[in-house]
C-alpha cells in the first residue's frame, strides 16, 4: 500500500505486529531496568545540536529515524561509529518483508522491528558507503552486506509501558542520553505543525510516521516531548515539535524502541 | 564353501572401519566452498561470482570466504539469482555491484 505524502513529506511507518517475543526496555536485562524512577524536570539530548533530515516524498521515515538515533547516542556517548546510512537501513528492513524473487524493492515502508533485527545481524552500514543518491528501489549490495560491519546493535528493546507509565518510561530514557525512536499516527495539522505544542489528533489518521524523540520538559505539572523529525528544517520548529503529554500515552503512539550499540572497536 | 568368505570378512572389516574414518585435517573453508558448490545456492553463486571476475566472489581482507559470508547472510542476499546470472549485466540485477 502506496504511504500518504502531504505537503511534500512522506511518511511510511507500518506498525509492528505485536509479538510477545518483545524485548522489555525496562524488564530485567534491558536497558532501563534498574534506572531510577525519579527523572530530572527536563532534559535535552538536542543540546548540542542535531542533524535535521530530509526524507523528501519518500517512505522511508524509519531509517532516517533509527539512523537519527544511532548517530545521536554516538555522539552524546563519544562513541567512534560514522554516521550511519539510511538508504542500507531502509534496505535491509525491506529485503525481510519482500519476496526473494521480486527484482525490485517498493518504497512503500518498513517495520521498525525488522529493521532494528537487521542492523543487530548485518550491523550497521557507514553513511559513506552508501548514500542519500542509491537507487531507492535497489536491494543493498551484496559487497555493502558482507564487508562487515561499521558497528552493530546489539539489542533492541520497546518501552512496552502503556498511558503515563510509558511517558515515564520514555524520560527516564532520554534523562540518560538515550535518544528514543517511535513510531506514531500523523494527522493533516501535523502535516502543518509551525510551532507550539502539538496537542494530539484533530482529524483523521494519514498513516503512521517515524521519528526520534530528543527533549522532554515539565511545564505546570504536564510533561512535553520534542521529537526530530525528517521533513527538514523548513518544517516546525527548525525541523522538530514539543508535543504533549497526553499524545505520547494515548494508543496513537507505539513501537517505542531503544537501541543497545556495540562500537566498532568491540567487533571482531 | 561359506567359512573362507566370513574369515575374509572379518579380517577386512576393520580395515574398512578405518577407511571410513573422516580425514585428519579440518576442511578449510576454500574446500568447504569448492565442495558446496555443485550443491547450495551460495556455492554456486559464489563460483559464478569467480567467473564473472566479480570482486564479491573472493574472501574479505580477514579472510571470510564467499560462501561462509552468503551462507550468513541469506536474508539479504540472493545467491540462487546470481547461481544463474549469464554475465555481469545479469548479476547487477542479483544486487552485486561488480566493481573494485
Amino acid at each position: 500500500m502506496l504511504q500518504p505524502v502531504i505537503n511534500g513529506h512522506g511518511t511510511g511507518h507500518l506498525f509492528d505486529l505485536p509479538d510477545p517475543r518483545d524485548w522489555s526496555a525496562t524488564a530485567s536485562g534491558g536497558p532501563l531496568f534498574g534506572a531510577a524512577a525519579r527523572y530530572p524536570d527536563s532534559w535535552d539530548l538536542a543540546r548540542h545540536g542535531v542533524a535535521i533530515t530530509d526524507q523528501g516524498p519518500e517512505s522511508s521515515c524509519v531509517s532516517h529515524s533509527l539512523a537519527g538515533a544511532v548517530d545521536l547516542y554516538a555522539m552524546l556517548h563519544q562513541l567512534r561509529i560514522p554516521p550511519v546510512s539510511r538508504r542500507a537501513i531502509y534496505a535491509l528492513a525491506r529485503h525481510r518483508h519482500t519476496p526473494k524473487q521480486a527484482p525490485k524493492l517498493r518504497d512503500e515502508g518498513c517495520y521498525p522491528r525488522l529493521a532494528a533485527e537487521a542492523l543487530r545481524e548485518v550491523g550497521l552500514v557507514a553513511y559513506d558507503r552508501l548514500k542519500d543518491d542509491f537507487p531507492i528501489d535497489e536491494r543493498a549490495p551484496w559487497d555493502v552486506i558482507t564487508a562487515g560491519a561499521d558497528a552493530k546493535v546489539q539489542g533492541y528493546y520497546k518501552i512496552t509501558e502503556r498511558r503515563m507509565d510509558r511517558c515515564h518510561a520514555i524520560c527516564r530514557a532520554l534523562s540518560k542520553d538515550w535518544p528514543v525512536p517511535y513510531g506514531q499516527i500523523v494527522d493533516d495539522t501535523y502535516f502543518a505543525y509551525a510551532g507550539g505544542v502539538y496537542p494530539g489528533l484533530r482529524g483523521p489518521g494519514r498513516g503512521g510516521h517515524a521519528q526520534t524523540l530528543v527533549s522532554y520538559r515539565t511545564r505546570d505539572g504536564r510533561l512535553e516531548f520534542r521529537t526530530k523529525n525528517s521533513w527538514s528544517t523548513r518544517w516546525g520548529d527548525h525541523g522538530m515539535a514539543w508535543i504533549d503529554q497526553d499524545f505520547i500515552a494515548s494508543e496513537y503512539v507505539s513501537d517505542v524502541y531503544m537501541l543497545t550499540l556495540v562500537p566498532p572497536e568491540n567487533i571482531r | 564353501m561359506l567359512r573362507p568368505i566370513l574369515a575374509l570378512y572379518i579380517l577386512l572389516a576393520p580395515l574398512a572401519c578405518s577407511h571410513a574414518q573422516p580425514p585428519a585435517d579440518a576442511p578449510t573453508p576454500e574446500s568447504e566452498e569448492t565442495s558446496a558448490a555443485p550443491r547450495t545456492d551460495c556455492g554456486r553463486a559464489c563460483l559464478r561470482l569467480r567467473q564473472l571476475a566479480c570482486p564479491e566472489g573472493q574472501a574479505t581482507r580477514s579472510g571470510q570466504t564467499c560462501y561462509r559470508l552468503c551462507e550468513a547472510r541469506q536474508a539479504d542476499l540472493r545467491p540462487a539469482c546470481v547461481a544463474v546470472a549469464g554475465d555481469v549485466a545479469a548479476v547487477k540485477q542479483c544486487g552485486v555491484r561488480c566493481v573494485e
